[in-house]
């Protein structure tokens, strides 16, 4: 039996943090969908997905990270992923995900990722 | 050991040079099975045992294809460009030497600006000396070179064995996304994340279509219109198409979606129920054969699903309309009497049943206000057709004959202005039958106006039998007011029966019809019972001869009766 899917969703700063629990498939990908599409309906451009417990992912699942790249990145924000089980991490390597989402070793490090550049743009002006 | 490695210039260490370097140089090429980097290798190694300035390694593909592996010293020669021998002398590269079987060789090497040769006159004997040690260099060269490609080649499998099982995973996750929905949605937004998951791409649409019901459309990238225009074009697709192969570049241009984009027909029972649009990939790879076969798969275990959904939908739409026609026929049962009015002396009873939920037949009493409020109207009528449109006639008869009734002279007139209005609120093929009876209690005597319907029976109290006819079409179904008006005395002892033709003509197994002779000698045989066990006397007879045979009309049934105790005028 496939563990529950779970979502769990804070707010640091600017950046918008899902954690993921369980099996992010067929049947859960839409509730992962409606997640993030909440978040962008907010407002919110910088998003991380913690995976450190999502235990299997399949294309669906990956879909749904796709569906958000084009716009976030328009609005100069982004979609990153910390924290992938070995196992997980291979569907993204295999399905090409490595090259097109910058993946960090844990979620905390993904938020600073943002974090930093937002320093940076600070510092800049 | 490189401080032991003898310098070319050394006449003495000159014999062992070769030696020393090829063993190197095999050492170099055996420490990678990356092919660049091989060929590239191999190209040093040659240009430099014999001071060539110019050089080409070139390998060739399983395919036949020759290409350009590693270049030096030439800037209108990259690597990926196609290959042959024979140009490469034009290209300053006179020396060219096959990898591995000069019959069928893995590649070339060709080099040229090989300055020792020239010095010396750049006769081919000069190369000589050279020849033996590129020969065993290229000897060994081919070996790894044929490593190298059967490990790529092993890599290309293994890559396209985990594509397969990824493709099978989706599959297997899609199948089993499907079995928990039956909604159309939901079964689009699944199809849209999965080719979006599996290929990588961030743009895509799906829409789908059905007569009588709302398109379902999701796209994240792409319009509506950019879809509806694709569909305009490509009305019969019957596979999946990448999108300007036929050429059609401008076109694809203005609508603004990228050449090589996915369309995908969803198909269910080889029409098209809707389309899939995918969009480039974000990694720019190209989509394959596999990935074509692999769309029209997916798609098509969506549109089977999307038309269950579909037929669900349907199910789910006639239950409520199930739901609305019991609605309906409470609110038809409502508006037949719930008593009907019996004046003293007389005996009166109907009974009307549908043979659908909601039924074309009716009947009513009404008592007249004027005339000193003691005349009854009585009404039978028989809607052309069954089911909503009926009632709502059937509803309007009554309401019109409710507002008619005291307001004109006659029977006559009360059966000529329904008439008109009826006629003029309802379309021709919608019309009814009625007999209308109006009764005065006290003398018996009565007006009666068929509307073209069935003659009632009329059972003198002497056993006597009448059928009560007079001229007239039915209600609604012309503009001219036909109906014209009779009169009958009913004695003391008498008995009306005033029916609808689901009475006469309710037929049994054989096919045969109750009939009039049959309803008569039902009602002679009751005749001294109350109307409504005469009523309820030819229900039972009516079923007894029908048996099993389905009931196809409705059946309503008036039985007024008169007294035989109570002498007219009295």
């Amino acid at each position: 039996m496939p563990d529950t899917f779970q979502i769990l969703e804070e707010q640091q700063g600017e950046v918008a943090l899902l954690r993921l629990h369980g099996y992010l498939d067929a049947h859960t990908a839409a509730e992962f969908e409606s997640a993030i599409q909440r978040r962008v309906d907010q407002g919110c451009a910088c998003i991380v997905v913690d995976c450190e417990k999502l235990s299997y992912i399949s294309s669906a699942g990956l879909g749904v990270f796709m569906s958000f790249i084009e716009e976030l990145r328009e609005k100069e924000g982004d979609i990153r992923i910390g924290g992938l089980l070995p196992k997980v991490r291979q569907v993204f390597d295999i399905l090409g995900f490595t090259e097109i989402f910058q993946l960090f070793d844990t979620a905390d490090a993904a938020v600073t990722s943002f974090q930093l550049k937002e320093e940076g743009d600070a510092t800049n002006v | 050991m490189a401080e032991e490695a003898p310098t070319p210039s050394d006449p003495v260490a000159t014999p062992s040079a070769p030696v020393t370097q090829l063993l190197q140089g095999v050492e170099q090429l055996n420490a990678t099975l990356d092919l660049p980097e091989i060929s590239e290798r191999l190209l040093s190694i040659a240009m430099e045992h014999c001071g060539a300035t110019r050089g080409v390694a070139a390998l060739r593909h399983s395919t036949g294809f020759t290409q350009v592996a590693a270049v030096q010293g030439l800037n209108q020669v990259h690597p990926g460009d196609p290959f042959r021998p024979e140009v490469a002398t034009s290209l300053g590269l006179p020396m060219i030497l096959p990898i591995g079987d000069p019959l069928e060789p893995l590649g070339y090497l060709a080099l040229g600006g090989y300055e020792g040769a020239r010095e010396a006159g750049g006769s081919p004997e000069k190369d000589a000396p050279e020849r033996p040690y590129l020969r065993v260099l290229l000897g060994i060269g081919a070996s790894v070179v044929a490593s190298a490609l059967s490990h790529q080649e092993s890599q290309r499998l293994n890559e396209k064995l985990n594509q397969r099982l990824q493709e099978l995973r989706a599959l297997l996750d899609f199948g089993r996304g499907l079995t928990s929905t039956l909604d159309v949605d939901e079964i689009v937004q699944l199809l849209a994340l999965t080719l979006a998951g599996r290929w990588a791409i961030a743009r895509y649409a799906v829409h789908t279509w059905r007569d009588g019901y709302e398109d379902v459309f999701r796209a994240r990238g792409f319009t509506f219109a950019q879809v509806e225009a694709l569909a305009g074009r490509f009305p019969d697709l019957a596979e999946a198409i990448l999108l300007g192969e036929d050429g059609n570049l401008e076109w694809l241009r203005h609508l603004s979606v990228p050449p090589g984009s996915m369309l995908i027909p969803l198909l269910s029972n080889e029409q098209t129920i809707g389309l899939v649009l995918c969009g480039l990939r974000l990694r720019n790879q190209p989509y394959s054969q596999e990935d074509l076969e692999f769309g029209l798969t997916l798609a098509s275990r969506a549109a089977s699903a999307i038309e269950n959904a579909w037929f669900f939908k349907e199910a789910l739409s006639a239950r409520e309309i199930e739901r609305e026609l019991a609605l309906a026929a409470g609110i038809q049962q409502d508006l037949f009497p719930k008593k009907m009015p019996v004046p003293e002396g007389w005996d009166v009873a109907a009974r009307n049943r549908q043979a659908r939920q909601v039924g074309g037949d009716y009947f009513d009493g009404m008592p007249l206000r004027r005339d000193g409020g003691e005349k009854v109207l009585y009404v039978v009528s028989d809607v052309a057709g069954k089911g909503i449109g009926s009632a709502l006639l059937m509803a309007n008869i009554q309401a019109t004959l409710r507002a008619l009734l005291d307001h004109e002279p006659t029977l006559e007139a009360i059966a000529r202005e329904a008439n008109e209005l009826l006629f003029d609120s309802t379309p021709s093929n919608r019309y009814a039958t009625a007999l209308l009876l109006l009764l005065d209690p006290h003398s018996g005597e009565a007006d009666f106006v068929n509307c073209a319907h069935n003659n009632p029976l009329l059972l003198r109290a002497d056993d006597a039998e009448e059928w009560l006819d007079a001229p007239g079409l039915a209600l609604g179904m012309m503009k001219r007011s036909t109906q014209q008006q009779a009169h009958v005395s009913i004695g003391p002892g008498d008995i009306l029966v005033i029916y609808t033709d689901g009475v006469s003509e309710a037929v049994n197994e054989k096919d045969e019809e109750y009939g009039l002779d049959r309803l008569r000698d039902t009602v002679r045989r009751l005749r001294h019972q109350s109307s409504k066990t005469i009523v309820d006397g030819i229900f039972e007879a009516i079923e007894y001869h029908v048996g099993d045979a389905p009931q196809h009309d409705d059946i309503t049934l008036m039985v007024i009766k008169r007294n035989p105790d109570h002498p007219p005028g009295v």
